[in-house]
């Protein structure tokens, strides 16, 4: 597609005093994508999507709206709208008025606002709701009119800022699943923000995992988990092994002294301080090392750990290492528990693992 | 066992300690408004039903002048507190960075200040000013003593309201002083109104200020009560009190009617039939 994306961030950085909030973040969001800002909280993911609401401008770089460059131009004038933290809905008008704020605010006329406020009641299912007042309303559904509040004005972009942070684990998992029907449905380009990885993964197109104000990483989900291109992404999305070694040809010496080969997942081109990154999961363990192309290491198991689905050992191995593996508890598997204590044999294929630099 | 339980939750000698702060509280005006339908001109004996005091403060000229000026600075005052208190809270809570606190702490500093003091202090500034005692002066002593209880009053609301929701209405289209207007404002209303309440009120029966800054015209009501008992009392003061405080309790009962009334409005139902064309 020649089409300009709908949002581009173009080297935007903002300082505050001698720390840099978001530092040289350069972006690209198509039309219709759902994207996901991904951080533990101080990483700037915030502050970027303040200054695509246009509440933040930023000292460096220009934010650009379907290719106009919008960097000064205010929230008030801008085409995009927010679902806040707080919902910050207006206490002292009904559900219906809320909704229509917006539109007054554009000089829709009368007969319009109330087709379109109806509309996004009905998307929000809250149509029953229309002429309650705020305070009446349950956290669930201050969320829902937050959300049509800001769909109603059709908006290129909508900004979502932790929108599901305040609501208990079962309507936040109901909430994630209704977030991304009405994404479908409107088809309007949504910037969510979140510290939550598992939410991130299960709603986003693509994600961005951002740290110390830089964007590590810009990828789907799957590559975000399989291939992660840092120590941080690595870590921060899901769990993973992080073993310390030195490279040397297609090997990496461990701390430990054993060498593993290197897969075909090779993020970095250092040589003296590297990590390999192995996801629990693709750790394999038994009683005897398993034949093939497998990295194979005995130890003894210090820990286990009862996750229902799956238990999760912690396995000393003979040269020091300490490797995390987890076993699902499939059919049939139930005889393959193993006790702390026990002797095994961990293991994994060379290509389950990614050679990552080693920043710290 | 369940009497005893009772008894030991809800101690009878409260209900003494509340008696006594009721009486406390409230002996003084029932005395006055008792006294204020005496038939006789006795202060210490009640003499049978009239209306006769009441009679004479309605024939009584200057009381009435008094009154007028009295609810004229009042309500003057409250406007220009309210407006002025209100555009200072916004100052400080919203305006001011690391400045905000001093400034808060500065205006609160102004609402324990001895009136004796800062009447003094205000007589003294406009004699060297050279401006003459007059209702003008008299206002702006009020406003001066008004705008801090005002200020107090709004800046606590508005430091507890969530300014994500002015940024909100700022996203949906509402520029900087519309977000004011239409989200800020509405919010603070009960706040506005309770301070405009303590506003007419402190202004109405503030006497300390009054006699600093009134001037030789017309004194305010409780400049004129205190110089009418000073030659003697007249149970026509019993009366004026008692109207005194039905006006006030009046303006009360008002400002908390508009209170509630005004926020409520009704809006459509929304049916099926509206949203289904898309």
């Amino acid at each position: 597609m020649s089409e300009s994306p709908t949002v581009q961030l173009v080297d935007v950085s903002k300082r505050y005093g001698d720390a840099a909030a978001v530092d040289h973040v350069d972006l690209d969001i198509a039309t219709g994508e759902f994207f996901s800002l991904l951080g533990p909280s101080g990483c700037g993911k915030t502050t970027t999507l303040r200054m695509l609401a246009g509440f933040i401008v930023p000292d460096e770089g220009a934010v650009l709206l379907d290719g106009t460059d919008v960097t000064d131009v205010p929230p008030y004038r801008r085409d995009v709208n927010t679902v806040f933290q707080s919902y910050a809905l207006f206490d002292h008008l009904t559900v219906a008025d809320n909704i229509a704020f917006g539109l007054k605010r554009r000089g829709v006329k009368k007969q319009e606002i109330r087709r379109r406020v109806g509309e996004g009641l009905e998307l929000v299912d809250l149509l029953p709701r229309a002429g309650a007042r705020v305070k009446e309303l349950s956290g669930g559904q201050c969320q829902r009119v937050a959300l049509a509040r800001a769909l109603v004005n059709r908006p290129k972009v909508l900004l979502l800022d932790e929108p599901l942070g305040a609501l208990d684990l079962k309507l936040r998992r109901q909430m994630q699943s209704e977030l991304k029907r009405i994404q479908r449905e409107v088809g309007i380009t949504f910037v969510y923000v979140t510290h939550d990885q598992e939410e991130a993964l299960t709603m986003s197109d693509r994600i961005g995992v951002m740290n110390h104000g830089r964007l590590e990483q810009v990828d789907a989900p799957e590559q975000l988990y399989e291939a992660p291109s840092t120590a941080f992404v690595a870590g921060f999305i899901g769990n993973t092994n992080l073993l310390r070694g030195r490279r040397s040809g297609d090997m990496v010496i461990l701390e430990g002294g054993t060498k593993v080969p290197v897969g075909a997942r090779v993020a970095s081109d250092a040589i003296d301080r590297v990590l390999v990154s192995v996801r629990p999961e693709k750790v394999q363990l038994g009683a005897a090392p398993e034949a093939g192309d497998v990295v194979a290491f005995t130890g003894r198991v210090t820990e286990a750990v009862y996750l229902g689905a799956s238990t999760r050992y912690s396995v000393r191995c003979d040269d020091g290492l300490l490797v995390t593996s987890d076993q699902p508890h499939a059919a049939g598997a139930e005889d393959r528990a193993h006790v702390v204590g026990a002797p095994v044999t961990v293991g994994w294929r060379p290509q389950d693992s990614v050679v990552l630099a080693d920043s710290d | 066992m369940g009497t005893r339980r009772a008894a030991f939750d809800r101690p009878r000698t409260l209900w003494g300690v509340t008696a006594l702060v009721l009486a406390l509280l409230y002996l003084p005006l029932g005395v006055v408004f008792l006294y204020s339908f005496n038939s006789s001109s006795s202060l210490v004996q009640f003499d049978g039903f009239s209306f006769q005091w009441y009679r004479a403060v309605l024939d009584n000229g200057q009381m009435l002048d008094s009154l007028r000026v009295s609810v004229e600075v009042a309500v003057v005052t409250t406007v220009v507190s309210v407006v002025l208190g209100t555009l200072l809270s916004f100052g400080v809570v919203r305006g001011m960075a690391a400045l905000g606190r001093p400034v808060q702490a500065s205006v609160l500093l102004r609402v324990v200040t001895p009136e004796t003091a800062t009447g003094v202090a205000l007589l003294l500034m406009f004699t060297q000013l050279g401006v003459t005692l007059s209702r003008v002066t008299l206002v702006l002593a009020h406003v001066s003593l008004c705008i801090a209880f005002v200020a107090v009053v709004i800046t606590s609301r508005l430091s507890q309201l969530n300014h994500e929701v002015e940024e909100a209405a700022m996203d949906l289209g509402a520029t900087r002083l519309q977000s004011v207007w239409l989200v800020a404002i509405p919010a603070l209303r009960p706040a506005i109104v309770s301070s405009a309440l303590l506003s007419f009120v402190l202004s109405f029966d503030n006497f300390i200020t009054s006699f600093f800054t009134s001037g030789i015209g017309v004194p305010p009501l409780p400049v004129r009560i205190y110089s009418m008992i000073r030659y003697g009392v007249s149970p026509e003061v019993n009366a004026i009190g008692a109207c005194m405080l039905v006006i006030t309790v009046l303006v009360i009962v008002l400002a908390m009617l508009v209170a509630r009334l005004g926020g409520r409005r009704r809006t459509p139902d929304f049916r099926q039939e509206d949203a289904t064309i898309v």
